[in-house]
């Protein structure tokens, strides 16, 4: 493979797949802390 | 006060809103539309649409919807007034008309899946496998039929139990599938020149309107923005919910899911075939764009080792992310006949049945097929325009302040999107529309003919109809949409 089709492919699968997996990472995260929040729990 | 039931949790949602933007759209039609526009170039102008079309409309479907709590015309009834109703009749009505024949398809991916694992389609010729099941007449009519069934069936379960746990089993089932078969196709020896051809861009092609043009109709398609689908999940979100990470995640899940497919079909014609033959089978259309996927894909992928499984697969995958976008059109139709006072039950019965009789017609007429995917595929453009008008109306800044930035957005969303509302968005319209009226209008094809298949008279006169339908009789409807739930609390 020619080195531009690697440098496209980390690019277009880097941003797509890359952003897509940071953005479900960041939701359960999210989501947990809304949790714990919402059930005063964390602070003992 | 209305009883209305809630996704558990925020998984829930996003699971379900993949479900609804991941469709045969991703797995069917971005392959084919990838390879006929360059490749790697076409995969830049298609990433730039996802942020300037797609997700600014994901996020105001999100925020009208869970602001409104009503299905998609009392939602535009809500924001801009009583008299804006007639703009969310024809958003709604465009996706009831695309779930009519979408039915059809889904009922053909069932049909394959089925023949693929009885053996049935194994060393059949394409063609004439295609032509026979569509001669028999009554055999498009029964799958089309049990697909009805098996969306209604999923959604008469309701929200909870019906919509978010099919979506928990079948995305991550797609998915999974997905990669599977991306892992098996890039293995393949040869492969690589198929990744050639999907990464490696001619810069050149870039300088090429029709590149832009196409990658902006994918993005719009395929993602489910503008169709009012995630507007119609919205409703049951609960009152913290983060509309931008949500909508982001949604597109950019969209689009994981159609490269995956790419990467399963793309390397894999190339490693089974040679190159000049590869490329003509990619970009090779068919009877109502039907090539690739039920002609070519189970001649080429039996031709591998352990092909019956791969195809078997693939067709699991389509039948997947059919039903996952069926029930959200079954969803959005049967909200808004519960919004105009009927029973969740009798909504859904009468979309069930009424979907099934509008589509017998696109399943026993591919010409009347191709003429509906035409006209409502087309129309989800002026959907989608809608959405940006009633933003305009309502004022882009009061919306992003008022709807989107509560204080249970995570991540800010910025100026940007008041431009993108107020003036990209219907510069894109405008684009797209006038592109595709001058391809229409210099086809060949009489253009003004309302009863060609394929003319921009067809589009004109039915929805001409549909908006003069919906404009006479907008304050009635709105009436009864906004009375009935208002009179019920």
């Amino acid at each position: 493979m020619s080195p531009v089709t690697i440098v496209m492919m980390v690019l277009v699968l880097g941003v797509v797949w890359g952003g897509f997996a940071v953005l479900l990472f960041l939701a359960s995260r999210l989501e947990r802390q809304r949790r714990d929040e919402a059930s005063g729990g964390g602070d003992g | 006060m209305r009883a209305t039931e809630m996704f558990t949790s925020r998984y829930g949602l996003l699971v379900a809103a993949l479900g609804m933007a991941v469709g045969t759209g991703n797995i069917w039609r971005f392959p084919r539309i990838a390879a006929q526009n360059g490749g790697g170039a076409f995969l830049i102008p298609w990433l730039l649409f996802l942020f300037l079309w797609a997700i600014p409309l994901l996020m105001v479907e999100s925020a009208m919807g869970a602001h409104a709590r009503y299905g998609v015309i009392g939602s535009f009834a809500k924001l801009i007034g009583p008299r804006g109703a007639w703009l969310g009749c024809f958003v709604a009505w465009c996706t009831m008309a695309i779930l009519f024949y979408y039915s059809v398809v889904a009922g053909w991916c069932i049909k394959y899946l089925v023949g693929a694992a009885t053996g049935g389609l194994a060393g059949a010729d394409g063609q004439v496998y295609w032509d026979t099941f569509q001669a028999t007449g009554w055999e498009p009519v029964l799958f089309h039929l049990v697909a009805m069934a098996l969306g209604a069936g999923i959604v008469y379960r309701g929200v909870v139990a019906g919509i978010e746990m099919a979506s928990k089993v079948l995305i991550p089932a797609l998915f999974i599938l997905l990669v599977v078969a991306g892992i098996r196709a890039v293995t393949l020896p040869g492969a690589a020149a198929g990744l050639e051809f999907l990464f490696n861009p001619e810069w050149g092609d870039l300088l090429d309107y029709r590149i832009w043009l196409e990658a902006l109709t994918q993005s719009a398609w395929s993602t489910g923005a503008g169709w009012g689908l995630l507007l119609t999940y919205a409703v049951y979100t609960r009152e913290r919910e983060d509309i931008v990470m949500n909508s982001l995640t949604i597109g950019l899940g969209n689009n994981s899911a159609s490269l995956l497919a790419a990467l399963a079909v793309i390397p894999t014609v190339f490693a089974l075939m040679p190159a000049a033959d590869a490329a003509g089978i990619l970009t090779t259309s068919g009877p109502a764009s039907t090539g690739l996927t039920f002609i070519y894909i189970p001649e080429v992928f039996a031709r591998m080792p352990g092909g019956g499984a791969f195809v078997v697969l693939f067709f699991l995958a389509l039948v997947v992310a059919a039903l996952s976008s069926m029930i959200s059109m079954i969803e959005l139709a049967t909200r808004v006949f519960m919004d105009a006072g009927l029973t969740r039950r009798r909504a859904l019965g009468t979309v069930a049945l009424g979907g099934f009789l509008l589509g017998l017609p696109s399943a026993l007429s591919l010409g009347f097929f191709v003429n509906q995917d035409a006209v409502w595929g087309i129309g989800l453009m002026v959907s989608g325009f809608f959405f940006a008008l009633a933003v305009r109306r309502f004022g882009p800044a009061r919306f992003r302040v008022e709807l989107i930035e509560t204080a249970d957005n995570d991540l800010p969303v910025g100026r940007w999107f008041d431009f993108a509302l107020r003036w990209l968005i219907p510069a894109e319209f405008a684009l797209m529309l006038g592109w595709w009226l001058w391809q229409a209008a210099t086809s060949g094809e009489a253009w003004w003919n309302p009863f060609g298949v394929f003319t921009l008279g067809t589009c004109l006169f039915q929805w001409g109809v549909a908006l003069l339908l919906f404009r006479l009789f907008n304050d009635r409807i709105a009436r009864r949409t906004l009375g009935t739930a208002a009179e019920r609390g």
